[in-house]
């Protein structure tokens, strides 16, 4: 269900990725691990909030990582759709569980600003797994 | 005389420091966040109490609280600074509202910020809160 792109041209030299995901520690991990691989991070919660950073002309995104599952007015598919309606071009690699999440940032790590991982996406999940973990204690 | 600037605490290096921002407005909560992130914090983004509840009931380590007041959710930002200041004293809490808090007790936060605020003078008042902690 994952669509993680292979390196392609669309993502080489990509400066700046929009994490979109509604559940906050999972967001939180992934996106600390993208700035660690250079990135520039902007998070968005829900759909709603990514179109919205996504209408703004100053913001510059080259990337857009969104969860697939997540309440509200659209998904990750809408959300897709909606940037293949109005924002043509633009990289989009939706993921469907924490795992993809880390794999598909480890990948994006290595076409980034540092073209390596700072540490292996298995890290990213065990941490993510920890801290969901605790959610359930 | 205490240290009012993180570079007179030589011991506390700013991007271990943990700032939890949370705001439900995601233009403002991305402009704050970007302002403390170029001041070298380590910051994390929650979109309402809820999130924020969720973040610090986690080990993920958070060293100040910054809060909207009106926000929609199960709580508003008042509730969770008073349940933060009950259950985790040490946390340095700043809450920000649109309308004047002038009710507002100490005993819930560390400072109070009118909205709209100046994004530089909230930094500069997380710097020296945080320069104040015992680490």
């Amino acid at each position: 269900m994952t669509s993680t792109p292979p390196r392609s041209e669309s993502t080489a030299g990509a400066e700046t990725v929009l994490v979109v995901d509604d559940e906050v520690l999972i967001r939180m991990v992934i996106s600390e691990y993208l700035r660690d691989c250079g990135y520039k991070v902007i998070e968005a919660a829900n759909a709603d909030e990514a179109i919205l950073l996504l209408q703004q002309e100053e913001l510059t995104i080259d990337v857009v990582f969104t969860d697939i599952e997540m309440p509200g007015s659209m998904d990750g598919w809408g959300l897709s759709r909606w940037i293949r309606a109005n924002r043509q071009g633009l990289h989009v690699i939706l993921v469907g569980s924490p795992a993809h999440a880390a794999n598909a940032a480890g990948e994006l790590c290595e076409s980034g600003p540092m073209l390596s991982k700072p540490y292996e996406p298995q890290a990213v999940l065990d941490r993510i797994k920890r801290l969901l973990a605790e959610r359930h204690k | 005389m205490a240290a009012s600037t993180l570079a007179e605490r030589p011991g506390l290096e700013p991007e271990k420091l943990s700032v939890l921002v949370v705001e439900d407005e995601v233009l403002l909560r991305v402009m704050m966040a970007d302002e403390l992130r170029s001041n070298g914090l380590s910051v994390i983004e929650a979109a309402n109490a809820d999130e924020a509840l969720t973040v610090l009931r986690s080990s993920a380590p958070v060293d100040l609280l910054f809060t909207d007041i009106r926000m929609p959710g199960s709580m508003d930002g008042l509730a969770l600074a008073a349940l933060m200041r009950a259950i985790k004293p040490e946390l340095k809490i700043i809450v920000a509202s649109g309308q004047s808090p002038r009710s507002l007790s100490r005993d819930i936060a560390d400072e109070f910020f009118d909205k709209p605020y100046n994004a530089a003078t909230v930094v500069k008042r997380i710097t020296e809160l945080l320069a104040t902690l015992e680490k």
